[in-house]
This record gives C-alpha cells, structure tokens and sequence, in this order.
C-alpha cells in the first residue's frame, strides 16, 4: 500500500512547496494558482473515477473477439464509423480516452480507429456543437465540424500508413 | 451534466456486473482503484500546473496579446492550444470571450482543435499508454491538422 501512495505524497509535497515558496513573495499569485488547480482537479474528479469503473467494467466483461471484430483490421468502413461514435458519445478531456483507447488496442482495435476515436473524443462532440454555437456562432460550429471529420480520418490512417514502415 | 451520465452509467454498469458475479465485480472495483492510484501522481502534477499557467498569465496580457490580428496572435493561440489540454466544454466559453476581447476566429478554430487535440503537458500520459513514437506522431498530425483548420477557416468564414 505505500509503495502505491509514495508518488502521490511526492507530488503533493512539492506542490505544496512551490505554493508556500510563492506565497512567501506573492500571496497572490499562490492563491490564484491554487484555486485553479483545485477547480482543475475538481474537474477530473467528476469525470475520472466514473470513467475508470466503466473501464474496468468493459475490461472484465467485453471479450477481446468482440472488439477485434468491431475495429480490428478486418472491421473496415463499419470499425472507423464505430470507433467515430465511441469517441463522439463520451465526454471528458482527450486523457480520459488514453485508458479505454489502451484497452482497445490491446484488444486488437487497429491503429486507424484507435487514433479516430482519440480524435473524436478530443474535438468531434455533437452534444458540444450547441455549446460551440452559444459561443462563437453556429456557421463558425458547423464549418469546424466540416473541416474536423475528414481531418481526423486522414490522420487515423496516416497514422497507420506511418507505424507500418519500419522506423530507420 | 455529462458527469451526471457517466455516474449513473457506471453505477448502473456496476450494479448489472455485481448481480451476475460478485467476486468479478470486486475486482473490477479493484482495477478500477488501482488505476486511480497510478494516474493521481501525473494528474496532480498536470491540474498544479495548468493552475500555476493560468494564475501566472494576466488577463490584462491576454486582452493585449490576443487583439493582434495578424500571424502573431494565430501562432500565439496556436501555441498555447499546444501546451495545454482542456476538455471542450471549458474551451468553448474560453474561446467566446478571447473572440470578444478580440481575437479572430480563424485563430480561435486552431486554438480550440490544439487546445483538445494536443498538449505537450499531457503527452507523458499519452506517452505512457500508447509509446513515444505513437504519441509524437498523433500530436505532430493533429497540430498540422489544427493549423489547416485554422488557415481554411480564414478561408471559408
């Protein structure tokens, strides 16, 4: 058990240090920076632990055939609009993906989709499009979705095409 | 809101796995737990930081740097959107009153594309999961992609 706590008291040992190190010289400045990594984290906390139940769900009940048959190399143009849904159905940052998208290539998803779902997570967000439009306009929404899609598909397969020349 | 649904849907997932195997379930909460414990060290860091950034960065430099509507404020927002990571609901109200204090909104598009797509802060955890080569080659295309966005906006708008 303490071996597994170590880090995290590190981490939050120096934190603590180069706060009070700041709020020696600039109070301020401390305070504000504190208040924004705990709304930072505060952020994560809402998202991070559902997510990581939900892995450790599909990790002990999807079988690996499963995945392998929807988004493995043989999967194709029904694997890429899958891994697309997958990405575009969650929510939280692209670092909540890495855990699931580590799972699905171990599961034997291939590169292309593993990358379009990391893509569509990150940036692809239909329920986000009203908020994307609340903001900045809805023509502005709309084109940056236009533009994203068949960017996010070159890259999976430039990807792909990359990992499958031997690095020098 | 989207927090709300991921809870339920892992309660609810939970709840379905402990009525067909309670043993299974017991160590699916124990996975779960132990991969919390592996992320909490690099998502400390990485929350500290980001809060550092923005505590560090005064709103009055921002207005001032993000008014300039030519190369230089696109390559600023560009750059900025490289280093951090933040999930896109935070992005957009973000990206709404950088339009208002005046940036364009080509630079706007590739802020927010490398703002969800890339960050250097984040690439040792991407790094951790998929490889180095894996995460260099994904951030280095996404922030070609970003750009293009970004310069086909100034097209297009």
């Amino acid at each position: 058990m303490s071996r597994t706590w170590r880090p995290v008291l590190w981490i939050l040992a120096a934190i603590a240090a180069v706060h009070l190190g700041l709020a020696w010289r600039f109070p301020g400045l401390a305070a504000a920076s504190a208040r924004g990594g705990l709304q930072g984290f505060g952020q994560i906390l809402a998202i991070l632990p559902a997510v990581l139940v939900l892995l450790a769900l599909f990790d002990a009940w999807v079988p690996r055939a499963v995945v392998e048959r929807s988004l493995g190399p043989g999967s194709g143009l029904r694997g890429v609009a899958f891994a697309m849904l997958l990405g575009t159905a969650a929510a939280g940052p692209i670092y909540a993906a890495f855990p699931l998208g580590l799972s699905l290539r171990e599961k034997g998803a291939r590169t292309a989709n593993l990358v379009i779902f990391l893509g569509a997570w990150a940036t692809i967000k239909v329920p986000m499009l009203m908020l994307e439009s609340a903001f900045l306009g809805p023509r502005f929404a709309l084109i940056r979705l236009a533009l994203t899609v068949p960017g996010v598909l070159g890259c999976g397969f430039l990807m792909e095409r990359l990992e499958r020349r031997p690095a020098r | 809101m989207s927090s709300l649904i991921l809870l339920s849907l892992a309660l609810s997932g939970l709840l379905l796995s402990a009525r067909k195997d309670r043993a299974r379930t017991r160590k699916i909460l124990e996975a779960a737990w132990r991969s919390w414990l592996g992320l909490l060290p690099s998502l400390l860091g990485l929350t500290a930081g980001i809060g550092l950034a923005t505590a560090l960065i005064s709103p009055q430099a921002v207005a001032h740097l993000f008014q300039e509507h030519g190369a230089a404020g696109f390559l600023f927002l560009s750059g900025l959107g490289t280093l951090l990571t933040i999930p896109s609901p935070v992005a957009y109200p973000l990206a709404g009153t950088l339009h208002r204090m005046g940036a364009s909104l080509p630079a706007l598009a590739s802020f927010i594309t490398t703002l969800t797509m890339v960050g250097l802060l984040t690439a040792p955890l991407e790094a951790k999961a998929f490889g180095r080569a894996f995460t260099f080659r994904r951030q280095a295309l996404s922030l070609v992609l970003a750009l293009a966005i970004g310069a086909a906006m100034g097209v297009l708008l």
